[in-house]
């Protein structure tokens, strides 16, 4: 049975959409955030998340522009595009729909079958 | 989602990969920095801190692999490292990179060079607007084609099926051109040439009705006239005459044409210049005989009208000529065909016998090849399975593979093209008049495509042998089975010696048949004791204008050469003779020669000879004696041939004969009888009747001379062209050349089939041993152990070298046998290519059978003894 890690990496994408919805955010932030939205649950080998970013970039989700970090590096920040938001708004629809079923199905007692 | 963003990524990962990967390396570095500030900020040491990031952040390189893959541009970088990897394993084992790159060259090659020939010669149409309307037409008494002057200016007028009727011929003209008098090809054509062929000149202008006049083509006009484009409109001599010159035609003006008329006794060559011919009525010689032009016609059907109401028109209009002439003696039989059938048509046999021998090289090679790529297949089990062992995906190994081998066949197929290119200018530079039309063969783009397609397939299927080994077992399986020497190919063994024997029974079909052909040639220069045309140098000399109107100054002016060209040094003997190449009707006094061959009269070929020539051409006088220099009446000497058809037992010596042209009013007495020699003038030719008259009593309508020279006969040539040419320049000597050029002319068909099946059968040779040796030499590398145990076992080293070669010979009998079979079958169609050789000649089969078979000794000698030379205790280490 698959444990909260795995369902998570499987869902790495809809973590970084989330992630860079809030404001645009270079990779380091958004490792950062994903760590914290997910309570360090996802352990990932930091650079892997990379390909993963220029995957949604080239799927056009997510954009990126050279800036200037919080502590004066130049870095790369991510941001959303109308395509990765609405690529949110469904995956995120998706996932509601899903866990309320699973939750329903979980509440069922025996009377109800 | 819209496909163009993605598709600009792309671009833009491929095209500015470069710069994408230092914006890559950029912004990992700021996250390290980020990670190792966040760390050190947390307690840890600056160096721990670093150390500890890059662990965090993982291998750059696998990230970097994959950024490029989620981009669509990761297969391109693998496909850089995999053709790296494909060139350097060409490098690594050279002796197999050589050899399947000379099969496939060999294979594609030579297949595209036959179908480049073929399409050419065969397939395409020939250069007339319409051309599938453009008919031969011609009268013939047996083998003798010509339409007379009257047919020709009775079809011309009267037929209404036709759209233009062309007469034309053939003949060597002196030019005179700015600088030199040039020995040149002329066609004279009638008006309808210009229609018919639609040639528009590139300067100046077509000849007018009825105006002599004449166009050269585009070569000529570059090498004699160096290109000077104020030429048209000038005056040239040709041969004598003031001719103006109307225009030049384009480089691509080249309509096919027949054969000269074989007793004009001209080769075929490029034509170098259009003059007009004026076809006129027959008229009467002074001493009563009919006069009369002989042509070659060409007609274009008019649209929408069949051949058959052509001919029964020609025909109807012909007997009609007939009829009002009664007598003339009017060729026999009307022959019309499409022009282009008259052209290639007897080169179709050759070309499709051809076109089976190259076919069979194609799929030698195609065998070897798949052989080839399946012994190292075997090789490179291993190393495909520890790969696959150590992490490699079985795609992954596939594309890989499958590089190699298209590596291998795209460098196959460059050097075939290469081949295809060289084996054609070789083919047309040294026979280019084997067959019709060679020259203007080009590169078949189909062909050649084709050809490396089909090449390459068998190099994709084979290559890829070891990567299927995968797709049957795991890679543990085939890593264990590799180890411990049970190949998991090794079954295939067996199949290869089934392809080594149907190489070899290729081979041998394609040796049978270069073997008859061998054979042929050397029938065909088999030479009578005593005739050297190495050592006789001959030359045509022709008259023109006013001064040799009539007899005498022609006999004086053959008398004058004949004198000067005996004195020149290194001559030892020279005589005069004429080109004997048309039959003439025999009679004889009081007792006309009862008509035997069926319905053919008596006819015999004539030729005037002078004192000299049985010396000169080695002729053996079987009985009576030669012909003088002074005979007082026509005399004759007949040949062999003649004396038998015609005589029979009865003595020939004395009788008197009379054929047309000779003596008209007096017999000719037969002085002698000369041994035949069927390679006086054509190596090809049938033993026919011949009647030797002495020249003096014989007209002259121009003449050869030939003198059997000492040494150098290049070198005697120009000195005996020197001294026949000063005498008259309206008399001027051509072709000179050694008669052994001149007669290796007259078989250039012969010696085309000759070159390319020879070369096809010792391409095949080599093919069929190298994969016998191939087969050998991996069986026994594979059998170390095997052999190193028999060895142990008391087995003696000759006992081992019999082994091998007993099994290498039984592949090469088992594949001998067969195509000896196949080789009867194949033989058969050859027939009409040989020469007094039988398709089923015994020795040749035998020949072939033994060349191949001590081929496939040889080839199998080499693993043998490396066989016996195994060390047991080393291949025991092996295991």
């Amino acid at each position: 049975m698959p444990t909260t890690t795995e369902l998570l990496q499987g869902t790495l994408d809809l973590l970084i959409l989330k992630a860079v919805s809030l404001r645009p955010e270079h990779g380091y932030g958004i490792l950062l955030r994903i760590q914290q939205i997910s309570r360090d649950a996802l352990q990932i080998q930091q650079g892997s998340l990379y390909p993963a970013l220029y995957r949604l970039e080239h799927q056009g989700l997510i954009a990126s522009d050279w800036g200037e970090s919080e502590n004066k590096r130049k870095a790369k920040f991510y941001r959303l595009t109308a395509a990765g938001r609405r690529r949110l708004r469904d995956e995120a629809e998706y996932w509601k729909r899903f866990s309320e079923a699973i939750g329903l199905v979980l509440a069922a007692v025996p009377e109800d079958v | 989602m819209s496909a163009l963003p993605r598709l600009r990524s792309f671009l833009s990962a491929l095209l500015r990969r470069r710069r994408l990967e230092a914006d890559m390396e950029a912004e990992w570095r700021a996250h390290l920095d980020a990670h190792v500030d966040a760390l050190v900020a947390a307690g840890m040491s600056p160096t721990e801190a670093g150390r500890r990031a890059r662990i965090d952040f993982g291998d750059p390189l696998r990230w970097k692999e994959q950024a490029l893959e989620v981009r669509g541009v990761g297969w391109i970088s693998g496909l850089g490292a995999d053709l790296r990897y494909g060139l350097r394993q060409m490098r690594r084992t050279p002796v197999f990179t050589a050899t399947v790159l000379v099969t496939l060259a060999a294979g594609i090659g030579l297949n595209t060079a036959v179908f480049s020939v073929i399409d050419a010669v065969l397939v395409r149409a020939l250069s007339y607007p319409d051309a599938e309307r453009v008919l031969w037409i011609t009268t013939a008494d047996r083998d003798s084609e010509v339409v007379m002057a009257v047919d020709f200016l009775a079809w011309r007028e009267q037929a209404t099926s036709l759209d233009g009727l062309v007469a034309f011929d053939f003949d060597n003209y002196a030019i005179y051109t700015a600088d030199t008098v040039v020995e040149s090809r002329v066609a004279s054509v009638s008006d309808d040439f210009w229609t018919v062929t639609g040639a528009s000149p590139m300067l100046g202008r077509l000849p007018l009705g009825g105006e002599e006049a004449v166009l050269l083509s585009y070569p000529f006009f570059v090498t004699a006239f160096h290109a000077d484009s104020g030429i048209a409109g000038r005056a040239v001599r040709i041969s004598g005459r003031q001719v103006t010159i109307a225009g030049v035609l384009p480089p691509d003006f080249r309509p096919q044409l027949t054969r000269p008329f074989a007793w004009n006794g001209l080769q075929e060559k490029a034509i170098d210049a259009y003059r007009t011919l004026t076809v006129t009525p027959p008229t009467k010689a002074p001493n009563g005989a009919t006069v009369m032009q002989g042509v070659n016609v060409i007609g274009k059907l008019k649209e929408g009208v069949t051949i058959e109401r052509a001919r029964a028109e020609l025909e109807a209009i012909r007997s009609r000529t007939n009829t009002a002439n009664p007598k003339m003696r009017l060729p026999l039989t009307l022959r019309v065909m499409p022009l282009k059938e008259k052209i290639v048509g007897n080169s179709t046999r050759p070309l499709i016998v051809l076109l089976a021998a190259v076919s069979v090289v194609f799929l030698i090679a195609c065998v070897n090849v798949a052989h080839l790529f399946l012994a190292r297949a075997s090789a490179r089990c291993a190393e495909v399975a520890i790969r696959a062992s150590i992490g490699a995906g079985r795609w992954r190994l596939a594309r890989q593979f499958f590089i190699e081998s298209a590596l291998i066949a795209a460098a196959g197929a460059a050097a075939g093209l290469v081949v295809a290119r060289w084996s054609l200018a070789t083919i047309v530079r040294i026979l280019p008049y084997g067959v019709p039309r060679l020259q203007e063969t080009t590169i078949d783009g189909r062909t050649l495509a084709f050809a490396a397609a089909a090449t390459m397939v068998a190099a994709l299927v084979f290559g890829m042998v070891p990567v299927w080994s995968l797709w049957k077992d795991d890679a543990r399986g085939v890593l264990r089975q590799t180890l411990y020497g049970a190949l998991p190919i090794a079954g295939k063994l067996r199949t290869k010696a089934a392809l080594v024997a149907l190489e070899f029974a290729l081979t041998i079909v394609l040796l049978i048949g270069a073997g008859l052909l061998i054979k042929s040639l050397w029938r065909l220069t088999a030479l009578p004791d005593g005739f050297h045309p190495d050592r006789i140098v001959t030359m045509d000399l022709r008259f023109f204008g006013p001064a040799y109107r009539e007899q005498g100054p022609r006999h004086a002016h053959a008398a004058e050469a004949l004198r000067r060209v005996s004195i020149v040094p290194g001559v030892l003997a020279a005589a005069v003779t004429t080109n004997a190449n048309s039959f003439l009707r025999l009679f004889r006094e009081n007792d006309p020669i009862p008509p035997r061959q069926g319905d053919q009269p008596a006819e015999a070929s004539l030729t005037a000879a002078s004192a000299d020539l049985a010396r000169v051409m080695g002729m053996r006088v079987v009985r009576g004696r030669w012909l003088t220099d002074s005979e007082p009446f026509p005399a004759f000497v007949i040949n062999e041939t003649l004396a038998r058809r015609y005589f029979g037992d009865s003595d020939p010596l004395g009788v008197r004969l009379r054929v047309p042209y000779v003596a008209q009013d007096s017999w000719a007495t037969v002085v002698g009888v000369v041994a035949d020699n069927t390679k006086l003038q054509r190596l090809d030719s049938p033993a026919d009747p011949d009647v030797y008259v002495d020249y003096a009593h014989a007209p002259l309508f121009g003449y050869s001379i030939v003198a059997s020279v000492a040494i150098d006969a290049a070198a005697a040539a120009a000195e005996v062209r020197r001294a026949a040419a000063g005498i008259d320049a309206a008399a001027p000597v051509l072709n000179v050349k050694t008669l052994e050029e001149a007669l290796a002319d007259s078989i250039a068909p012969y010696r085309f089939n000759l070159f390319t099946f020879g070369l096809f059968g010792a391409v095949a040779l080599l093919l069929a041993s190298v994969g016998i040796y191939g087969t050998l030499a991996y069986s026994m590398s594979r059998r170390t152990q095997e052999i190193g145990i028999r060895l142990a076992l008391g087995a003696t080293r000759n006992e081992v070298v019999a082994m091998v070669i007993r099994q290498g010979m039984t592949v090469a009998l088992i594949g001998t046998l067969a195509g000896l079979a196949l080789g009867i079958a194949v033989a058969r169609v050859m027939r009409g290519l040989l020469y007094e050789v039988s398709p089923s000649d015994p020795y040749i089969f035998a020949a072939a059978s033994a060349v191949l078979l001590l081929t496939g000794f040889a080839a199998s000698l080499g693993p043998a003894l490396r066989a016996a030379t195994v060390q047991p205790v080393i291949a025991f280490r092996h295991e």
